[in-house]
């Protein structure tokens, strides 16, 4: 459904990305885990245009996106959804008119439509006496699920989730979590970048660790936490899994 | 002349009502100087920043150069510019004569230096939106266009409101300097009132207390928009 090819990217002399290539098929839930500045969260932004590789290409069903072109960008991005570390809810904008703006401006729902779409959506991730407050009135863990409905009012395809849960208190970690679950039995396709190993160990159908801009290891998530191959995995597991 | 006699000059003026009304009627000009070149000055701020912000590099070049160039020389130079060398050169050019209002003239001049400082606070206003902001609306979808209008534009409009008050209670002070041209708005017409008595005390510092009243006022309505503004959030 998506692929990346021989994606490089360079901030400032660092190489974030170095000649990596990814694929994730219809269904799967690929988690992305790795140390801090090991390009997870740069090769996430890279399959929805956030960042633009210096090279390689980027695939989505089979068709290469060139991110620089409006039209092109636009039509990959229908397809995905992304949720963000800091949510990036609009601020000035109520709970419901964050989630009926891009559906109606974009996709030309009608603004009943959007609203119903939206009541349902906020249900499903527990936060229907929502839909007036502002985002400033919410927990980092509402405000997380708000930017998760917000995203799948779009029907994305795809969902991309960079580090969804690390600007979180811990005891809010869980109801994102638990709504990302749910989504993930739902059968919906899944990048998601994160530092909850059990969360990856429990929901992934594939772990991708990633060092220094490189894929190291690509396992299954009962192979990869049991019996990693590699010294630099079993390194990085040894200092996270307590 | 001995210092009884100055201060009992001051009182003969200032027990004459006529003098009061002529300074409320500079005063009067002086707002209208101000607010006609704030307005334009908001205007020009809008098309200077989105030429500031844009990714044709020309563009950006000549809303680079019309701020450097205002922001570098004197106003008292641009208004004088206007005044005295623009309707000569168009007078030359067309063969007609051009005259022109001093109050017309001044306020373009105002009002044109001002776009250039109200184009860096709406600049810095758009760009000291989180980068987040843009990144979520991009990855909604959004347009270009509903970007701005929707999501960047309210939050920046936000952030530019005090500067922009500052901006007005500054243009109300600098709109004195048309008094140079001998445009009759408050301080020129403290100066008429001074020469008529042959004293200047209370004519000039009467013409402060109305700027003073007129800056205070504006503060005063600012600070309640803004608390209003920040409720919303």
């Amino acid at each position: 459904m998506i692929k990346a090819e021989h994606i490089s990217k360079t901030f400032q002399n660092v190489k974030a990305l170095d000649d990596v290539s990814f694929q994730i098929s219809k269904g799967e839930i690929v988690c992305l885990i790795g140390p801090s500045g090991s390009g997870k969260s740069t090769l996430c932004r890279c399959i929805n245009g956030l960042e633009i590789p210096d090279s390689g290409n980027i695939y989505i069903e089979g068709k290469q996106i060139d991110y620089t072109d409006q039209k092109q960008a636009a039509e990959a991005r229908s397809k995905t959804g992304f949720v963000f570390q800091h949510f990036n809810l609009f601020p000035h904008m109520s709970v419901m008119d964050n989630m009926i703006l891009a559906p109606m401006k974009t996709l030309h729902m009608s603004r009943e439509e959007a609203i119903t779409k939206a009541r349902e959506l906020l249900s499903r991730v527990g936060l229907a006496d929502k839909e007036e407050a502002y985002p400033k009135k919410l927990s980092g863990g509402q405000k997380q699920r708000v930017a998760i409905a917000r995203s799948l009012m779009m029907n994305p395809q795809i969902m991309l989730f960079d580090e969804p849960t690390s600007a979180l208190d811990p005891e809010m970690v869980m109801e994102v979590l638990e709504v990302m679950k749910q989504l993930a039995f739902e059968g919906m396709t899944m990048v998601v970048v994160t530092h909850e190993m059990g969360f990856a160990k429990e929901i992934a159908s594939r772990i991708v660790f990633l060092e220094e801009g490189k894929i190291i290891e690509e396992n299954t998530p009962d192979l990869f936490f049991s019996q990693p191959q590699t010294k630099r995995a079993q390194d990085f597991l040894k200092k996270v899994l307590y | 002349m001995d210092i009884q006699e100055y201060f009992g000059k001051c009182l003969e003026i200032a027990s004459n009502p006529e003098n009061y009304k002529t300074l409320l009627i500079g005063a009067v000009y002086s707002l209208i100087v101000a607010s006609i070149a704030w307005v334009m000055g908001i205007v020009l701020g809008i098309i200077g920043a989105s030429l500031k912000l844009n990714k044709n590099k020309f563009l950006r070049f000549l809303g680079n150069c019309y701020v450097e160039l205002i922001r570098g020389t004197p106003m008292l130079l641009q208004i004088l510019f206007f005044y005295l060398i623009m309707p000569t050169l168009i007078t030359l050019i067309t063969g007609n004569a051009f005259r022109v209002n001093k109050f017309v003239v001044g306020t373009i001049a105002i009002g044109i230096n001002s776009g250039a400082y109200s184009t860096e606070l709406i600049r810095s206003g758009i760009i000291g939106i989180d980068a987040g902001q843009w990144e979520a609306a991009m990855s909604l979808n959004l347009s270009h266009w509903d970007m701005m209008r929707y999501v960047i534009l309210p939050q920046a409009f936000k952030q530019v409101v005090p500067p922009m008050v500052s901006e007005y209670i500054t243009l109300i002070k600098d709109s004195s300097l048309l008094s140079t041209i001998g445009a009759v708005e408050l301080l020129y017409s403290a100066q008429i009132m001074g020469a008529n008595y042959y004293n200047y005390l209370f004519p000039l510092m009467m013409a402060g207390v109305f700027y003073l009243v007129m800056t205070f006022v504006i503060s005063s309505i600012a600070k309640k928009v803004e608390r209003r503004l920040a409720e919303s959030d």
